[in-house]
């Protein structure tokens, strides 16, 4: 199992990697689900459940990488 | 000691990357520093990949011109990397919101909620520092 740490700073960079190109991003998966590792979007569905099982045949843990809903053009999230 | 807080304006949300923790589980996630709110709350998505079941009802909670209801969870866990690279753990109880109705445009909605960090965890005894001037973001205890 990853350590609390190393698994904070990769999440970081990618985490920091999506606020960069948050508008790029947005303007390919507005209103998806995204998974994002190693600063690139590695899977995307419009349920959850759906994106959870294609990373699992991927092999990949979705415990340990970022996943976001993304906000369709124009919504501001206010809070 | 200090933990940084991510801003960028594009997004425009103030976010701590952060790993949740319960009993039996654990994710790495980030949480949304907002004053507005005076409760700590875990979005719709971190619950479900934490399998969080087990929680008792609580009051309702109005969110984006939606009313949801809420429920309480107080065996979680916060972990944060402070500046000088060392784990800051915090115990938090936390609230989760759940549609009134099984509706999949009222779940669909609670999707774009991010986890919210609300006063009741800055009032931990943290300091909240936003230099938007220097570009320095982050807590302090």
């Amino acid at each position: 199992m990853v350590n609390t740490i190393e698994l904070i700073d990769s999440y970081a960079r990618d985490l920091i990697w999506f606020q960069n190109n948050f508008l790029e991003i947005q303007s390919k998966f507005e209103g998806k689900i995204i998974a994002v590792k190693d600063k690139k979007v590695i899977g995307y569905s419009g349920n959850l459940k759906k994106l959870l099982k294609d990373l699992q045949e991927k092999g990949v843990d979705y415990s340990e990488i970022l996943i976001k809903t993304i906000p369709s053009k124009g919504q501001i999230t206010v809070l | 000691m200090r933990i940084k807080v991510l801003y960028n304006e594009n997004e425009g949300l103030l976010r701590i990357p952060a790993v949740l923790w319960t009993p039996h589980k654990r994710i790495v996630s980030d949480i949304v520093i907002d004053t507005g709110t005076p409760v700590t709350i875990l979005n719709h998505t971190d619950a479900m990949l934490l399998n969080i079941s087990r929680t008792k009802k609580a009051g309702l909670l109005r969110m984006g011109g939606n009313t949801y209801q809420s429920y309480i969870y107080n065996r979680f866990e916060i972990a944060f990397k402070n500046t000088e690279g060392k784990e800051v753990r915090e115990q938090i109880t936390i609230r989760i919101a759940k549609p009134k109705s099984n509706k999949i445009k009222e779940l669909e909605k609670l999707d774009f909620f991010p986890n919210l960090m609300g006063l009741d965890f800055l009032n931990k005894g943290y300091k909240l520092v936003l230099d938007f001037k220097k570009k320095e973001f982050y807590l302090e205890k």
